[in-house]
């Protein structure tokens, strides 16, 4: 096959607790060759799995029983064989929590799986799922080199004073208790496109990024290029309020909530990982477009809608005090990006850290990335679409051609 | 005469104001709470001996909390206990306690009106918004799982005399810290939530923790949900990042010293940060901050600092001295954009003057 | 909240000290009246409620603030037996480990009292006549006023000496009689009957081989068999035979049953004597008559049941954690000589039993009553501890120091 050795294909994987997205992408043009997603992987119950596979222009869907991510893998490189020519020169893997361990992207060997084992209980349903996929990638495909990218590695560069929670300070270093941060992948990538819409240097700039997901949403703040807090805690449940999660929460409603209504440890986070945040508050649905809709006629929706935006205005206004002033603040992700409803409502009378939002071009959004700050708003507000699988090629890509120099 | 008491788990402080020309004087003494447990007659003997030489014209009581029944100041009667021992379950460890004290007091000072003031009155008027948890509905509405919120006798002192319409945030610097959001006289914002884990840290206990520190903590290291709410609300704060036992004003005082102790206050400070943040989002603005509580006379250079990161606002510190006007003073020049005040009134003494007020509304036979 | 327990156990070991010694000076002998000394102290710590029933149990009663189950305390009074009861009782030596468990128990009722710690159910605090190897008294207490007046029993604490651990269980401990009556023979001569008195050594060397070899449980040790006593009757008037009777005091496991040892014993016997058909073999439990100061007369078996309780069970995992967690290097453990009210608690109703308390069972009379009246405050609080963790209301977030 005939192809410029300066461009490589890389296969970014990103699992779910039962999903696997894939995306082949042509680096450095960064063009997407295929994409596609499996579906109800290692679920018994709920009918076969699904792939729904994107090549070119064409749609391919296989429904077929898949016990796990592993064999869901190998049927997709299946599909991609049947595609003329199509090669990959390495496999990427984004990895949630690597804990202390991990700190950059990774080549994987031996000894980094080792290390990978033992980040396995600090997230209890991500880790697993992404550590057994790399462990068979490693086996089945020695020959294609494998690239590990953290979620967390971009909050290294938060300060002591944030990443701290003023614990006891042997339990919360002999346990590793400390802000980690999550979502780093894609507020590295906003950052990045916003410096580059706006043609500003990074290293200048300063930045706070809405993550605002249907699953799990984050707010950045980021000083030149380096992000120096996170909403996001230990664990992905601090915060802001998710479809299903607390966010900040009171440690004691746990124990009370574990007394009163005699829950196991496992129940009780349950409540607080799956019942709650915008499902806990409106029953009805998770889905905060659900109670945008019927916010207007619904009481309970209208709260919800109200605390979820207010957790989001505090930690903007908190970013802007410690950045003293924002020049710019980002949207990304699918409530981001599709909601101008969520985007007003968080700027609504925020005139005092610098934040005026244009109302005409905020409601008249549709896509890429675009200015929708007044043009006497002192801080720059961006809608950047989200895209994580480009970010995590760029940063395999760069560990490739580090590689490659080496060797 | 009048009697400010708090009552405590070791002690009964009292607090004996007396009216004299045009202002007035203030005097302390102690109850011990064994003798109090011991002996049923100690009360009846202690309030004797300080009648003596001064009629009590009423006896105060600052309490801790309230409940949803409990939103304003209360004249203490046979009603009263049955709505407050109601609340035992919300608040085991003092409820039962102050309802035993109370009791006595009542048993002892046949005539005189026993006046109870709460601590969380002030935040039963929280929008529901800022009250509940983003919880199953179940655990917040019928479970009573909401902010509680505190000091409010403060939060209510420090905001009451402002302009209607004025924006304003009201931070309090005690044992421990809270913020709160203030608009025409209702609350916004409150820092502590439903225990005083939630909010900002203080010597011992740890402020805001992501909850799932908590899951971690029992399910992968077998840790029991009371042995980590005994870390987390006596083992932490600033005592678990420094390893001192001290309280804020000594701490104060080695700042720049010992970089745990400045790294205690980074945290400390980011943790106001947010609130502070919190406060004005929920406003959507900010006029003016009002300092107050019994730590915030020694803690001029914590107040300089906050003032300092919040300059990009629009915040002048004025040049020391500060202007003091009776117990308030201006920390902020005269072309600072949001005004900061700083109220050095104690506790009681604001208890005393709402007992004042209190006796002296119509409704109040004697 | 262990601060405030802690605080509160200041508060009152002046009165512990006084009470203390005034226990060491009643002799238990005179039970009325050291019952009378125990009644009235309760009632001055302001229990809700004290009572005595017909068999001398003595309660006091913490009223809970809910309803969802009650715990018991039960501490244990050693009185002489009936026929003892002539004889002067010993006092001093090794009296006060008992009475240890009677104050840290009515004392801990009282540090919830005075803590003003509301509790989820009623604390009842029961101090309990037993002989040795007779529990007529518990017996007695969970028949009548258990039964009626207390709904739902969340769990007991038995104030024993456990050295601050958590002991989970003992071995059982049984008398049974082993009687064989036969027609003696008069003489040499005399080839109508058998040779009473020879042929009980036979038998005391086989019961004496089976000590030897006795069944091990991993927690309790091994069994153990001990003849107490024999006693021959010689010639009995009404049947013309002779009858004596061999005493033995057994400590079993759980892994044995009761009947298969009777069983085993009665066969033994038969063995011995299976050359003389004339010979009859029976075995039975000991039975004991007990009539209480009140005038009660129960007929009592001489039995108490061997227990060892699950150590994951809540209950167990609850109270070892109150402990630990607070300063007390306490872990789970069994005791190896004494038997407790478990065997009718645990044993018996399957109520989750754990006993704690200061001293250890092998300093029992060894005249170290100093040094156990110091532990008291220790024990007390512990106990305490024990209580608060699985009845009382829980106080989260909020620690002493803000109020």
């Amino acid at each position: 096959m005939k192809s410029d050795r300066k461009e490589k294909n890389i296969l970014v994987l990103n699992c779910g607790s039962s999903s696997l997205k894939y995306k082949l992408i042509r680096m450095p043009g960064e063009k997407t060759l295929i994409r596609g997603e499996a579906q109800r992987l290692g679920i018994k119950t709920e009918g076969v799995s699904v792939i729904t596979h994107f090549s070119g222009g064409n749609v391919k869907k296989v429904e077929n029983p898949l016990s796990g991510h592993g064999e869901a893998l190998c049927e997709v490189l299946g599909l991609i064989e049947q595609e003329d020519g199509m090669k990959f020169d390495a496999f990427a893997h984004r990895y949630v929590h690597p804990g202390d361990y991990f700190t950059r992207t990774v080549k994987i060997d031996e000894s980094a799986l080792d290390d990978l084992k033992k980040t396995l209980p600090l997230a209890a349903i991500h880790n697993p799922v992404s550590y057994n996929l790399i462990d068979f990638c490693h086996r089945r495909y020695s020959s294609v080199p494998q690239f590990a990218v953290f979620d967390t590695a971009f909050h290294k560069t938060i300060p002591p004073e944030y990443y701290t929670y003023a614990l006891p300070r042997k339990i919360a270093g002999k346990y590793g208790l400390r802000k980690v941060g999550f979502h780093g992948i894609s507020h590295r990538y906003s950052m990045e496109e916003a410096c580059r819409f706006l043609r500003k240097n990074k290293s200048s700039q300063k930045i706070i990024v809405c993550h605002l997901g249907t699953g799990g949403s984050s707010v950045c703040a980021i000083k030149e290029g380096k992000s120096i807090n996170n909403s996001m805690g230990f664990t992905p449940l601090e915060g802001l309020i998710m479809n299903t999660r607390c966010g900040d929460m009171d440690a004691g409603t746990v124990f009370y909530l574990m007394s009163r209504e005699n829950f196991s440890p496992e129940e009780a986070e349950n409540i607080l990982n799956k019942k709650s945040g915008i499902l806990g508050l409106f029953s009805r649905s998770s889905d905060l477009r659900d109670v945008i809709r019927l916010m207007g006629t619904d009481n309970k929706a209208k709260t919800a809608f109200d605390m979820y935006v207010n957790r989001v205005r505090t930690y903007v206004v908190f970013y802007s005090m410690i950045l003293r002033k924002a020049d710019i603040l980002v949207f990304t992700d699918s409530l981001g990006v599709e909601e101008p409803e969520v985007r007003r409502a968080i700027c609504e009378k925020m005139e005092f850290t610098g934040i005026v939002l244009d109302k005409k071009k905020n409601s008249a959004y549709s896509r890429g990335i675009e200015d929708i700050s007044s043009p006497d708003s002192e801080t720059r507000i961006l809608v950047i679409p989200s895209d994580e699988e480009i970010m995590i090629a760029r940063e395999v890509h760069k560990e490739m051609k580090k590689n490659g120099s080496g060797s | 005469m009048v009697l400010v008491v708090d009552c405590g788990l070791e002690n009964i402080k009292i607090r004996i104001f007396r009216k004299g020309s045009g202002y007035f004087s203030a005097v302390s003494s102690e109850m011990n709470m064994h003798e109090c447990l011991r002996d049923k007659g100690f009360m009846a003997k202690r309030i004797k001996e300080l009648e003596e030489n001064e009629r009590i014209d009423a006896v105060s009581f600052r309490i801790l909390f309230g409940g949803d029944y409990f939103s304003g100041a209360e004249l203490i009667d046979d009603g009263f206990f049955r709505r407050f021992r109601k609340l035992t379950g919300f608040f085991p460890l003092y409820v039962p306690h102050v309802s035993e004290i109370l009791k006595r007091f009542a048993d002892s000072c046949e005539g005189i009106p026993l006046i109870a003031f709460f601590e969380t009155a002030f935040f039963n008027q929280l929008p529901d918004e800022r009250k509940y948890y983003a919880l199953p509905f179940e655990y917040c509405r019928n479970a009573g799982i909401r902010r509680w919120g505190f000091h409010g006798i403060f939060h209510k002192a420090n905001t009451e005399n402002l302009p209607a319409g004025e924006k304003a945030v009201s931070i309090v610097i005690d044992k421990q810290t809270t913020v709160c959001a203030v608009s025409g006289g209702r609350p916004f914002s409150i820092s502590l939530g439903y225990t005083p884990l939630e909010g900002i840290m203080s010597s011992r206990s740890c402020g805001d923790v992501d909850p799932g520190i908590v899951f971690y903590l029992m399910n992968v290291h077998g840790f029991s949900m009371h042995r980590i709410d005994e870390i987390l609300k006596s083992e932490s704060g600033f005592l678990g990042v420094t390893g001192c036992n001290m309280e804020l004003p000594e701490l104060l005082k080695l700042r720049g010293r010992d970089s745990k102790i400045d790294l205690a206050f980074g945290i400390y400070l980011a943790q106001l940060m947010k609130y502070t943040g919190e406060a004005a989002a929920a406003l959507g603005g900010l006029d003016s901050i009002v300092f107050a509580g019994s730590y915030v006379a020694d803690a001029g250079s914590l107040v300089r600092e906050i003032m300092k990161r919040l300059s990009f606002l629009g915040i002048h510190t004025a040049t020391l001295p500060w202007k003091e006007n009776g117990k308030l003073v201006k920390a902020a020049s005269e072309e600072s954009k949001v005004k900061v005040y700083i109220n050095l009134k104690e506790l009681a003494e604001i208890v005393y003057c709402y007992t004042c007020d209190f006796l002296a509304a119509p409704c109040i036979s004697r | 909240m262990h601060r405030l327990l802690k605080s509160r156990i200041r508060g009152l070991n002046g009165e512990l000290d006084v009470f203390s010694k005034k226990v060491c000076d009643c002799s238990p002998a005179d039970a009325e009246r050291f019952s009378r000394l125990l009644s009235e102290e309760m009632e001055r710590l302001d229990f809700d409620r004290v009572t005595c029933d017909a068999a001398g149990n003595l309660i006091g009663t913490v009223k809970g603030y809910q309803d969802k189950g009650a715990l018991i305390v039960i501490s244990h009074l050693d009185i002489p037996s009936w026929e003892d009861r002539k004889k002067e009782f010993p006092s001093g030596e090794g009296m006060l480990k008992f009475k240890a468990g009677i104050i840290s128990g009515i004392y801990a009722g009282a540090l919830m009292k005075r803590s003003l710690l509301p509790l989820s159910g009623d604390l009842v605090v029961c101090c309990v006549p037993r002989l040795e190897c007779c529990d007529f008294g518990i017996r007695y207490l969970f028949d009548n006023y258990l039964k009626s007046e207390v709904k739902k029993i969340k769990g007991v604490v038995l104030a024993e000496p456990t050295d601050f651990n958590v002991f989970l269980g003992h071995k059982g401990r049984m008398e049974y009689e082993i009687t064989v009556r036969g027609k003696s023979c008069g003489s040499f001569f005399d080839s109508r009957g058998v040779n009473m008195l020879g042929t009980m050594f036979p038998l005391i060397s086989e019961l004496e081989k089976v000590s030897r070899q006795m069944p091990r449980n991993s927690y309790l040790g091994h069994s153990n068999l001990r003849i107490k006593d024999v006693r021959y009757s010689g010639y009995r008037q009404e049947d013309g035979l002779d009858e004596f009777r061999i005493i033995v005091d057994r400590e079993f496991i759980p892994e044995e049953n009761q009947n298969d040892i009777l069983d085993r014993a009665k066969s033994i016997a038969a063995d011995v004597y299976r050359k003389e058909p004339e010979v009859t073999v029976s075995t039975a439990l000991s039975m004991e008559k007990v009539k209480t100061y009140k005038g009660l007369e129960i007929v009592s078996e001489k039995d108490f049941k061997p227990w060892t309780m699950d150590s994951y069970r809540p209950f167990a995992l609850d109270s070892l954690g109150s402990l630990t967690e607070n300063g007390f290097k306490s872990s789970f453990g069994y005791w190896k000589k004494i038997t407790t009210e478990g065997s009718y608690t645990y044993a018996k109703l399957g109520i989750p039993t754990v006993g704690f308390g200061a001293g250890s069972e092998d300093d029992m009379g060894s005249g170290s009553e100093q040094l156990v009246i110091s532990k008291l405050p220790d024990a007390v609080y512990g106990l305490g501890l024990i209580i608060h963790r699985n009845i009382g209301l829980p106080s989260f977030g909020w620690s002493s120091d803000e109020i």
